[in-house]
């Protein structure tokens, strides 16, 4: 069932859009950098000092900034249809007419849009690669505090934030397909699901959140920062792992008793 | 047709489903047994697709219990040796009729290859199966639902208006379809609203209204309210004459005054005749002075009897 389920996936038109979008932003970036001659000023984002020389870092200002806005757009598109287009074209009464029981189908679902996650960081990071390299070549990089960083780790520091953030992203997917079998609303739920995006960075931006701040999560797309540091910092690694684990879990669970319960009667 | 018939594999138990306050379907029973092509009769919003769905176990019962094959039709395994569909059934327009197919087959979970160049065979859209489903027609895509159900290689085959939405020669395609699958020895359960088509096609039917059962049996018993004895139009030059002598005889079993037909002149009268036939009941009237103008079976048609049962209770 998995199988076909990335099968549709990779046939939907959403899905190569999110998926291009993640690989445009990168070569939009060096392209405007190529343009302009200028980096983003100092302190918007990680090494962005370095941006101008070093094509290794192209990967790693991407990845932080797409964490904001991008990534979760593309995923929570996605997220949203998972059953929400499936009952507008009535293809779920047709698939659950079926031997397959609806756990298994929702399983399957979910699981082919945390791949997708994967999926939408892993091209982000690697068109960023690319493209870093074309535009600059790779030098060894200069980490938070001044340590350096040498082209391999730096590397595999890319490759490791991109899957540190997908950890997240799930989490806002099953958010997403939360509200993509309450409301069977395919747009309605991949905009809600930016709006807590947003609502949620708006809250710890002023601070509403007190001591629930480190548990937001929108403050777990920044802890793959900490691999660059030296020695690394696991302690907010692990805990953005486990809190959009907690996160994940507690939507799809609820998404996972409504679709299994509710009456399909479109 | 349905003098002896087959195990049950088909049981609607006191099926009752109620939207809020709303009751869509009020215990409702019926039968379906092995060999019948079983007529599922009601007009547009009368309950009937709810059932189907239950059917299917998309929708929870609130009262009552859906058996298929002797499973419950909502619990595990409940729909194996079942396929069908329910409305206008969905497929993924962006892909290929054949990948629709897969998608489906994956998830029959059945073990080995499905048939799919036999069913596509079969429906008639070999040489279509590779094309996007939404460059399909209405009837294309009533056809692909049938191979899908087919795919399933189903004991029961559970079909929703299988010919909504195409022209007369679909329909008439797809009905030789249904009566060839039937002599294969599948038990077809459908719903329509087209009367001459249930008539022409189902051995017994459930004629349902407001969620509500209303005539269930063979088409004679659901028709011919008299016992299933044939019905005639008599056209006499006076039917208060006629109706006397008719009530004096031993050869008619019912016998009440109609509408006048058109155009014929004289009076007409509807009766149902003994097991001797219409002779004694001519002979009597000539030999009480009544002019027979005319003599005409008429079994009352599935419509009529839809008509006036469904409009009685609204």
């Amino acid at each position: 069932m998995i199988r076909w389920e990335l099968y549709k996936l990779v046939r939907q038109r959403r899905t190569l859009f999110g998926l291009g979008a993640a690989a445009l932003v990168p070569v939009l970036f060096v392209a405007a950098l190529e343009i302009t001659g200028e980096g983003p000023p100092e302190g918007e984002a990680p090494f962005a000092t370095q941006l101008l020389e070093n094509g290794l870092v192209v990967p790693l200002v991407t990845l932080a900034f797409a964490t904001f806005v991008l990534l979760p757009l593309v995923v929570a598109f996605v997220a949203g249809d998972a059953v929400a287009g499936e009952v507008s074209a009535g293809t779920l009464k047709t698939v659950l007419s079926r031997s397959v029981g609806r756990t298994e189908l929702f399983l399957s679902k979910a699981a082919a849009v945390g791949i997708y996650c994967l999926a939408a960081s892993a091209v982000l990071a690697g068109v960023g690669l690319a493209a870093g390299y074309l535009a600059g070549g790779f030098a060894p990089l200069a980490g938070p505090g001044g340590t350096p960083i040498s082209v391999g780790r730096g590397i595999a520091l890319v490759w490791a934030g991109a899957g540190l953030v997908s950890v997240p992203l799930m989490a806002l997917a099953a958010f997403a397909i939360f509200l993509s079998v309450t409301t069977h609303n395919s747009v309605g739920s991949g905009v809600g699901a930016v709006v807590l995006v947003l609502l949620l960075r708006l809250a710890s931006g002023l601070g509403l959140a007190g001591p629930l701040d480190p548990y937001l999560l929108t403050n777990q797309f920044e802890a793959w920062l900490n691999l660059a540091r030296d020695p690394i910092a696991w302690e907010p690694i692990a805990r953005s792992i486990w809190v959009s684990l907690l996160w994940g879990t507690c939507f799809l669970t609820a998404a996972w008793a409504v679709f299994t319960r509710r009456d399909v009667l479109s | 047709m349905g003098a002896r018939r087959g195990a049950s594999v088909l049981e609607v138990l006191g099926f009752t489903k109620k939207f809020g306050d709303f009751v869509a379907v009020d215990s409702l029973s019926f039968e379906v047994r092995r060999g019948d092509v079983y007529g599922f009769l009601g007009p547009n919003g009368s309950g009937k697709s709810t059932t189907i769905r239950a059917i299917f176990g998309l929708v929870e019962p609130t009262e009552g219990e859906i058996r298929l094959l002797g499973r419950p039709s909502g619990g595990p395994g409940g729909r194996e040796g079942v396929a069908g569909f329910v409305d206008m059934p969905g497929f993924y327009d962006y892909l290929s009729a054949r990948d629709n197919l897969k998608v489906l087959a994956a998830a029959d979970r059945r073990k080995g290859e499905p048939p799919m160049t036999r069913v596509l065979e079969t429906v008639g859209l070999l040489g279509r199966e590779r094309d996007k489903v939404k460059t399909y027609s209405t009837g294309m895509k009533q056809r692909l639902a049938i191979a899908s159900a087919l795919l399933r290689e189903p004991e029961v085959l559970i079909l929703d208006e299988p010919t909504n939405g195409l022209d007369p020669g679909g329909m008439r395609d797809v009905r030789a379809l249904i009566r060839r699958l039937n002599e294969d020895g599948l038990t077809i359960f459908l719903s329509s609203h087209l009367l001459a088509e249930v008539e022409q096609l189902c051995n017994r039917v459930a004629v349902i209204g407001h969620g509500r059962l209303l005539a269930e049996g063979t088409i004679a018993e659901v028709v011919g309210g008299d016992n299933g004895r044939p019905g005639y139009r008599l056209v006499v030059d006076d039917a208060m004459s006629a109706l006397r002598i008719l009530q004096g005889t031993t050869h008619v079993t019912g016998a009440s005054v109609a509408e006048p037909p058109d155009g014929l002149g004289g009076e007409e009268i509807r009766l149902a005749v003994g097991p001797e036939g219409p002779g004694p009941v001519v002979r009597d009237l000539v030999a009480g002075g009544v002019a027979v103008l005319a003599l005409v079976p008429s079994r009352p048609s599935l419509e009529d009897l839809f008509l006036e049962l469904t409009e009685e209770i609204s």
